[in-house]
């Protein structure tokens, strides 16, 4: 060849990477013996370093932590004492001054008051009620999380309110959790009326939550009518955030509890018919796998399809 | 380097000319390869979490119908071949895929029962004959994750002493594919798999010893080796490229390595060997896989220990001020690098 045709042209014009290197020694190209050699002149080092100082940061915080939590187990009986619960209310007021420059400081807040509100009874062995004392952390926490600009730790108050009701087995507790839940993330999506809530994060927990709690109530509840309701309930959910906002974190969290729910309502199928456990465990399974199998296949011809109008425009 | 650093100007700093007759059939063969990996591309179902998600959906059909295994994985598989062979649409295509494959798992857990090396013996001519073309990207990866998966099975099975010989033989190969990519022959996805198989199957029986579960079987100085091979091959891929005084350093590292795998932890030795290959070939998502093994062997390691709950918190925080040095000895390099 005298010079390289168009089609071959363009290719050697493109951008080099390693991968592209490698493929070279695979067409015969460059030798393998100078792969690394040529991998050395493409590579960049900008994104090692990137990665290096994140995994060096977020190994130094995982060690920290560790080492604060086998410290806090070591020498667990001193928060038993009065210099203990003082230890937690001075740290508890040196976070509260650090919190703005500190996220650490931020989230060991919410830590603190959940420690120091639960410390009492664990010490006094007094007969109180997990739940409202997780009611009352979610309050407490709440307050904490006003002025705090981290969707996170805003985000943590939601988490205890729920853990507060998944303590309970009561079907329309459950129920209340999965509205309340529903009416605060529908407030968020049509009405706008709760900004500190913006953050992608917030609609993908009380979404997750709803459908959670509503199929905690249908798993646990025993006759026809309360597994209706739940799957109207996630099926008008998933209509909502397939249809309405087309989310690609929501709609795949409802592809999740739609195979849930199609597996839960096939067990209960063939426990109300009797079957034998193999056949009905063989059915089961095989379901599971046709929901899931059908769940990423939409999913992707959705988003094949979505990337096909976007690259037309 | 400059960011738009051309697959032209790389080959002109290799002395491969383009215009060289010789070259002319490689290039073109190259530009082939890159036009098939463009195509495949564009399948909505190319990336990795389709077929991990598939996988998935294959195995709950192969959990519910294990006690039919015979005559429902024959039907499974039969049909599923038909159904894949003769469709023309991609989502029934893969749909059928998914029974094919637990129709697949069902037959193999039988034979695997009966005569276990029949396995890994079949699965290996389909992994190499996925070796052979780039589009046969999937055989590839599900028949280097079964091969490795059915061959440790196997020697835990028929001779658990082979079990870390054979995982050291799979962590060189692994290493070599990365570092000499050979000619027709790709081999990316299964060299990671079995690059990251043996650190995987030492991470999980060391995880299950925390437990006070005794395993069938010690690496010894087997893994020891194989890693410190590892940094052997890695320094010869980059003998043209070192001065004297760093091939030294190179040698002695490896010895350092060796000798930290063979006293302290070969699994943290290995994810420190595979984060270099990493770094030298520019796999980051396998870089990323290298500091998170790193991290879990070094939290096994420090749980493992007889040491009281003051020791291991003292540990940890050691082990915290070094990584926060070490963060801050780098960003003042980078620094100064600018």
């Amino acid at each position: 060849m005298i010079v390289p045709d168009r089609k071959t042209e363009n290719y050697l014009n493109e951008p080099a990477t390693p991968k592209a290197v490698a493929r070279l020694c695979r067409a015969g190209v460059v030798a393998p013996t100078a792969f690394l050699q040529a991998a050395a002149l493409c590579r960049t080092d900008g994104g090692w370093e990137k990665g290096a100082s994140v995994f060096l940061r977020l190994s130094t915080a995982l060690f920290f932590a560790a080492a604060l939590f086998f410290l806090t187990l070591a020498h667990w009986d001193f928060l038993y004492q009065t210099g203990g619960f003082a230890a937690a209310a001075v740290l508890f007021g040196v976070c509260a001054c650090l919190r703005r420059r500190f996220a650490a400081a931020d989230y060991a807040g919410v830590g603190l008051i959940v420690l120091m509100y639960f410390l009492p009874d664990t010490v006094f062995m007094s007969v109180a009620s997990a739940r409202a004392d997780l009611l009352a952390c979610a309050v407490l926490s709440g307050v904490w999380a006003v002025p705090s600009g981290r969707a996170g730790v805003r985000l943590l108050p939601f988490v205890l309110l729920n853990a507060a009701f998944c303590l309970s087995r009561d079907i329309p507790l459950f129920l209340f959790a999965a509205a309340l839940n529903a009416a605060v993330l529908t407030a968020r999506e049509f009405f706008r009326k709760l900004p500190a809530l913006s953050p992608a994060v917030f609609r993908l927990f009380f979404l997750g939550s709803t459908l959670a709690f509503l199929f905690a109530a249908a798993a646990d509840g025993s006759g026809v009518f309360p597994f209706l309701l739940c799957l109207t309930a996630s099926a008008a959910a998933g209509y909502v955030y397939t249809a309405r906002l087309p989310d690609a974190g929501s709609r795949r969290l409802t592809a999740v509890f739609n195979v849930l729910w199609g597996v839960l309502g096939l067990f209960r199928l063939l426990n109300a018919a009797s079957i034998p456990p193999e056949t009905a465990r063989a059915l089961t399974g095989i379901a599971a796998s046709a929901l899931i199998a059908a769940e990423l296949i939409a999913d992707r011809i959705r988003v094949s399809g979505m990337k096909g109008n976007e690259d037309a425009r | 380097m400059p960011a738009d650093f051309s697959l032209r100007q790389t080959l002109a700093c290799l002395n491969v000319s383009v215009f060289n007759p010789a070259v002319e059939p490689a290039l073109k063969q190259a530009c082939r390869i890159d036009a098939e990996r463009k195509t495949a591309k564009k399948d909505p179902f190319h990336g990795l979490f389709s077929l991990i998600v598939l996988q998935l959906a294959a195995f709950a059909c192969f959990a519910g119908l294990r006690p039919y295994a015979l005559w429902a994985g024959t039907v499974l598989t039969l049909a599923g071949l038909i159904a894949a062979a003769k469709t023309k649409n991609t989502a029934f295509h893969r749909f059928a895929e998914v029974y094919l494959w637990a129709g697949l798992m069902l037959l193999g857990e039988k034979l695997f029962f009966l005569l276990p090396a029949a396995v890994p013996s079949l699965i290996l001519p389909a992994l190499l004959s996925g070796m052979a073309k780039q589009s046969r990207r999937e055989r590839r990866i599900l028949g280097s994750f079964w091969l490795a998966v059915t061959v440790f099975a196997a020697a835990f099975r028929l001779a658990p002493a082979a079990v870390f010989p054979i995982a050291g033989l799979f962590s060189l190969a692994g290493a070599a594919g990365l570092l000499f990519p050979l000619k027709n022959v790709f081999d990316r996805e299964p060299s990671i798999v079995f690059i990251l198989s043996p650190l995987f199957l030492k991470l999980g029986l060391e995880t299950a010893a925390l437990t006070g579960w005794t395993p069938p079987v010690s690496s010894g100085c087997v893994l020891a080796a194989a890693f410190a091979m590892q940094g052997v091959l890695l320094t010869l891929a980059l003998r043209k490229d070192l001065e004297s005084g760093e091939k030294a350093l190179f040698w002695l590292s490896t010895a350092a390595l060796f000798a930290f795998a063979a006293l302290v932890s070969d699994g943290m030795a290995g994810a420190i060997v595979l984060l270099a290959v990493a770094y030298f070939t520019d796999a980051r998502s396998l870089g990323k896989t290298a500091a998170a093994l790193l991290i879990a062997f070094l939290a096994v390691f420090i749980l493992n220990q007889p040491v009281s709950l003051s020791s291991a918190a003292t540990l940890c925080a050691v082990a915290g001020l070094l990584s926060a040095l070490l963060c801050r000895y780098l960003k003042h390099r980078f620094a100064s690098k600018e």
